[in-house]
């Protein structure tokens, strides 16, 4: 029996965001390049947004990782809720202060002022639409001194389009919206992200026509088309293992797309 | 994990769902077109049956075919006083030619002028019979013209109506098939209106009354022997009459004159056999 080449090329869909993962897509590539040269142009605040699994975690993480070698940088994956503990965070990491008890906004602004840095530390903040309107506004008070540079991703609903206009709209500088891939860069994903692992004939296996039906099914989306990949590998392998006569490798057959996309809810039957 | 068995009997009430509503209308499609094709068999053999016997009759040549179709159409005169009319009837007449007759062949002027001469005692035989008889009719049944337009305008109008709607009338054509041709015979009567004798002649040609329909092509020719479809329906019926020889010759006699394409073709089917 033939090793399992489904196996390794389902893993590569997991929903991991990893800098090292990060695939050149022409459009976005360009739109990267620009906005990393914002970020050492004199500008308050950047910000990022799009649908979600549209790239944004992915591309502020690429950032991040680009960012680390030449500035002084901090990533927020996961946002900080608490006022407080907000606070805290930013001073321990960018001010090295160890602070006991709670820290409220003006008394870390205080410590902000009195210290000289000879650099503007990047504080990169993902998923920024669950922080609150509180936050928010300090974030803006703080982006204003100039001290701090932040860059921030959100969600693009009609609620998140609200909180970026009242909030940053005066001062964003640069913002750069995410959208789902087309058909033609939704190949370029899948192909070079299973080349990547070194899984050259599955990805060989993608031909426009099944590539189009999974884009009609995903919109181009990353998360999704990720999820129903994952699933399409699971599948394959399984009848790899089981009943091998109802596959063949030569290109991904439609049924099992449409299996896949039935089971990640995609399609409702 | 997933349950691949499941899986793929979701998938397989996916596909015939989303195939069902191609499937639907391919199938309503054939369904239709069969019901039509049946009724319009059924319409027809129906109609032969009603002049089966007359038909017979006409063709051992003893009986004048038309006497039935007197009196037939005496009754319906007394029902609604007959008198020739301008648009309305027309019109309705138009339609029954639209919906109930595929002839492909459009009349056609044509500018020279033959005339049909059917000279075999054949002819000869049905020309006494019936050709005659209409026109007897026609003098008969003149004094006792009343005018009521208003009725008869009325009675076109709800003609007209009904033949319009596409389905579920198809029980009330099929009554009105007869009903219909009669009331053109009178209309005709009245008017000489080559036209109303051309559709009657169609009429008995679809019918399976080749008699009739031979007579009516004649008439028609007479009253205009331009007149492209009444050649045709002429030839048609000689051939259904076993009269091919005849078909053939007036075919050509007629295409020497018009070199009408329609005729050209027919000629053609007639003596391939393709035309039986
Ligand atoms: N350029 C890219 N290269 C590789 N993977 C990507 C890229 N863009 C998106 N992805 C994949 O798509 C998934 C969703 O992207 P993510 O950045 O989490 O979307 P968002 O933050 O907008 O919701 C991630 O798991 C990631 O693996
Ligand atoms: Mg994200």
């Amino acid at each position: 029996m033939k090793s399992n080449i489904f196996k390794n090329s389902k893993n590569v869909f997991l929903d991991i965001v990893n800098a090292e993962d990060y695939i050149q897509i022409d459009r976005v590539s360009k739109m990267y390049h620009s906005f990393k040269d914002s970020v050492n142009k004199p500008l308050k605040m950047l910000l990022l947004y799009g649908k979600p699994g549209t790239g944004k975690s992915m591309f502020l993480t690429k950032l991040y990782h680009d960012l680390l070698s030449s500035r002084i940088v901090y990533l927020y994956q996961t946002p900080i809720l608490d006022d407080s503990e907000f606070f805290k965070t930013l001073a321990k990491d960018i001010l090295d202060v160890k602070y006991q008890g709670d820290l409220n906004f003006t008394q870390f602004m205080k410590i902000l002022e009195n210290r000289a840095l000879d650099y503007v530390p990047i504080v990169l903040l993902d998923e920024a639409q669950l922080y609150s309107n509180f936050l928010i506004e300090k974030i803006r008070l703080l982006s204003d001194t100039r001290k701090i540079k932040f860059v921030i991703t959100l969600h693009k609903t009609e609620k998140e389009d609200l909180i970026a206009k009242e909030h940053f709209q005066t001062r964003i500088w640069d913002s750069i919206e995410l959208k789902n891939a087309s058909a033609s860069e939704l190949k370029v994903y899948i192909q070079k992200k299973l080349m990547k692992a070194n899984c050259f004939d599955s990805a060989n296996m993608f031909k426009d026509s099944s590539v189009k039906l999974i884009h009609n099914l995903t919109h181009g989306n990353y998360r999704d088309t990720n999820k129903l990949l994952y699933i399409l590998f699971d599948i394959y392998s399984h009848y790899h293992e089981n009943n091998p006569a109802k596959i063949n490798t030569i290109s991904i057959s439609n049924k099992i797309i449409e299996m896949s996309a039935i089971h990640t809810g995609l399609i409702h039957v | 994990m997933f349950d691949i068995n499941e899986l793929e009997r979701k998938w397989l009430t996916y596909k015939i769902k989303s195939y069902l509503p191609h499937a639907i209308i391919i199938i309503s499609t054939l369904v239709i077109f069969i019901t039509l094709f049946t009724t319009i068999n059924y319409q027809n053999s129906k109609s032969r049956v009603q002049n089966g016997n007359t038909a017979a009759v006409a063709k051992d040549g003893n009986i004048s075919k038309v006497k039935a179709e007197t009196i037939t159409a005496k009754k319906v005169d007394s029902n609604t006083q007959n008198t020739p009319l301008e648009n309305t009837p027309q019109k309705a007449q138009e339609t029954i030619n639209e919906k109930f007759f595929n002839e492909k062949n459009e009349t056609k002027k044509v500018e020279t002028k033959v005339v049909l001469t059917p000279s075999l005692s054949f002819m000869d035989k049905i020309n006494k019979s019936t050709v005659s008889e209409p026109i007897r009719i026609i003098e008969a049944e003149a004094p006792a013209v009343e005018t009521v337009k208003e009725e008869e305008r009325v009675i076109a109008k709800e003609e007209a109506i009904t033949l319009e709607e596409p389905k579920g009338s198809i029980n009330i054509k099929r009554q009105n098939i007869q009903n219909d041709i009669e009331q053109v015979i009178k209309r005709f009567k009245k008017s000489n209106d080559p036209t109303l004798s051309l559709f009657i002649a169609k009429s008995y040609y679809n019918a399976g009354d080749y008699n009739l329909a031979y007579n009516y092509a004649l008439i028609t020719n007479e009253i205009d022997s331009n007149q492209e479809t009444s050649w045709i329906i002429f030839a048609k019926s000689l051939v259904k009459l076993d009269q091919k020889d005849k078909a053939v010759e007036t075919l050509k006699e007629y295409i020497k004159q018009s070199h009408s394409a329609n005729a050209k073709t027919l000629m053609d089917e007639i003596l391939s056999g393709e035309m039986k």
